[in-house]
């Protein structure tokens, strides 16, 4: 049986009291299993932070409990030792260098390790730049020191919030491909959220989606995909081909030459033998998946 | 537990400026006294005639330095300390990462146990220095420095110094108190600074309260509630060392009062500690970490 990294069960948030109470979670279950990554996405507000805040034990759910690794995170409890994160931005000691600001979380973490911390500041990009204060770094420095912050205690699950923010192209490819090789190489498990969904649509092998505190979609991302294809039909005349189509299909115009048919791959030959039969030339067929931001503003803005 | 400790302490000393001016000033400033009175002696006749017939003891000096630690001045440099110990972590959004590497529980009282190391550090080291230091200005006006240190005379002094560098270490952490239970509420430094000063402060003000209240309601016998404080213990504490003897206030003496033991103080004062540090990690440990 696979074991659940992080199970997130009726997990409850609500702040403030009275008239100014808010729910930021409502009733959240979430279950991510070991060795994959996991998209967490959502819009503004929606809940992402409050919820990675929850699996870190840095906030108390109003109802439900969050177990890591089967164990509950509440009061620590040592499974965290299991977990590094990056959240909301990564911040440091501006005082520090950045090799003193990751001795610092090592020593805290009870795993200090100088030739570690130089690996990790290598892998991120920033050897050469880890001697220098905090202060001064920009944006995206500070967000590769926060991930090699995350893999300091060699973690089991790496819970990565925005990693990306304020990274240039070439940074970006880096933490996607970073991020795959923790999970296909070490054998890791990351939580990824993160707004930049053609990213989370390349790297994520599941994802869930929220909205205002609740879950909205959740799956594998290429069965989220493949449940709404379309295809993509040229073919002439284009308005009798659609008269022949329109009582079976939903179709919706595309330019002078060519429709979409709200359709399966599977239903493909059956469409084109119609088209042929009733007289009408085919010259290409097309399946067309939506891309997770159109399945991302569909859930988000119909639940609105 | 040693290496959350060094990752505090790396964290403290890694702030220059807060360390300069709230710890390093201690020996730092200590030693910057000294040579001006040195560099005077070397300059001034008057200065070293005078130093040379009145010269002072190594004692004197060495216990001096705890009437400073122990003043409201020096008290103020703790809870600044203090502050920015504990509001460091807000004020750099830096909960975030500690928290899940270790227990709540564990870093916040690693905070009290560095602040204690710390205190006692500059304290000692501030005491050590004026000892020695003020030796070598008496020697360069020219004077003896006395009395010689003999086995009988360390074994009167040592106790003395001892009581007065736990007073002024209990004094410490009282105000570290104050300071932390500030800070986990307000996240502020300057706030948590302000609240620990009031408090510290403030305090001096309950036996008047204590005299007021008892006067409207004829009951003098009030003001005895004044000997469960914290104030007076650590008062009453350091005139058993100093003295013998514990004191009793002034505004009591009219009412049949008597100074409770060396130990009673010390072991009211742990309670208080106890129950103010309990306090700041109970609340703690419940709070949101939101930044």
């Amino acid at each position: 049986m696979a074991e659940w990294a992080i199970a997130v069960q009726a997990v409850h948030k609500q702040f403030g009291r009275g008239k100014r109470r808010v729910h930021a979670v409502d009733d959240l279950t979430l279950e991510v299993q070991s060795g994959q990554v996991y998209g967490f996405l959502g819009p503004n507000g929606a809940g992402k932070t409050t919820t990675i805040r929850m699996i870190l034990d840095l906030i108390t759910p109003t109802k439900g409990q969050v177990r890591l690794f089967g164990q509950p995170v509440r009061h620590h409890a040592g499974v965290l030792n299991r977990v590094g994160a990056l959240v909301e931005g990564a911040t440091f000691y501006p005082y520090l260098t950045g090799r003193k600001n990751l001795e610092v979380l090592a020593r805290t973490g009870g795993y200090f390790d100088p030739a570690r911390i130089q690996s990790l500041l290598e892998l991120v990009g920033m050897a050469d730049r880890a001697d220098r204060p905090a202060r001064g770094y920009s944006t995206g420095m500070k967000q590769r020191m926060g991930v090699a912050a995350a893999l300091l205690g060699n973690p089991d699950l790496v819970i990565l919030d925005e990693p990306t923010n304020g990274l240039d192209p070439a940074g970006i490819q880096d933490m996607r491909s970073l991020i795959r090789r923790l999970v296909d190489e070490q054998g890791k498990t990351v939580f990824l959220s993160s707004h930049m969904l053609n990213e989370v649509e390349q790297i994520c092998d599941r994802v869930a989606i929220i909205n205002r505190g609740k879950l909205v979609r959740e799956g594998a991302v290429k069965a989220l995909l493949a449940e709404k294809t379309r295809l993509r039909i040229e073919a002439s005349p284009v308005e009798k081909a659609m008269q022949i189509l329109a009582p079976q299909w939903t179709l919706s115009a595309d330019g002078d030459s060519s429709f979409y048919v709200q359709a399966g791959r599977e239903q493909a030959p059956q469409i084109v033998e119609r088209l042929v039969t009733s007289g009408s030339q085919v010259y290409q067929v097309m399946i067309q998946q939506q891309s997770l931001e159109e399945l991302f503003f569909e859930a988000t803005q119909g639940a609105n | 537990m040693v290496q959350v400790f060094r990752a505090e302490w790396e964290k403290i000393f890694g702030n220059r400026f807060m360390a300069m001016f709230l710890i390093w000033i201690y020996p730092v400033g200590t030693v910057t006294m000294l040579a001006l009175t040195a560099l005077v002696a070397l300059l001034s006749v008057e200065m070293r005639e005078s130093i040379r017939l009145a010269p002072p003891t190594w004692m004197d000096q060495a216990l001096l330095t705890w009437t400073i630690v122990n003043s409201e001045i020096g008290r103020l440099f703790v809870v600044a300390l203090a502050a920015q110990v504990f509001a460091a972590e807000y004020h750099h959004s830096m909960w975030k990462n500690l928290l899940p590497r270790r227990p709540r529980l564990h870093l916040f009282l690693n905070k009290f146990l560095t602040m204690g190391v710390i205190v006692l550090f500059a304290f000692i080291s501030m005491s050590v220095i004026a000892g020695i230091g003020s030796g070598i200005v008496v020697w360069l006006a020219g004077g003896t420095y006395g009395p010689v240190p003999t086995a009988e005379l360390l074994r009167e002094f040592l106790p003395v110094v001892g009581n007065e560098l736990l007073v002024a270490f209990l004094a410490a952490l009282f105000a570290t108190c104050y300071a932390a239970l500030a800070c986990v509420i307000t996240h502020s430094m300057v706030m948590a600074t302000l609240a620990a000063l009031l408090i510290t402060i403030g305090e001096q003000t309950i036996p008047i309260i204590l005299l007021w209240i008892g006067s409207l309601a004829n009951a003098p016998e009030l003001g005895r509630l004044w000997l469960w404080f914290p104030g007076y213990n650590l008062g009453n504490l350091a005139s058993w060392g100093r003295d013998g003897q514990g004191y009793v206030p002034l505004f009591l003496q009219g009412i049949n009062v008597e100074a409770p033991s060396a130990l009673t103080s010390l072991v009211v004062i742990i309670v208080w500690l106890a129950f103010l540090i309990g306090v700041s990690t109970w609340y703690f440990r419940r709070q949101d970490i939101m930044n």
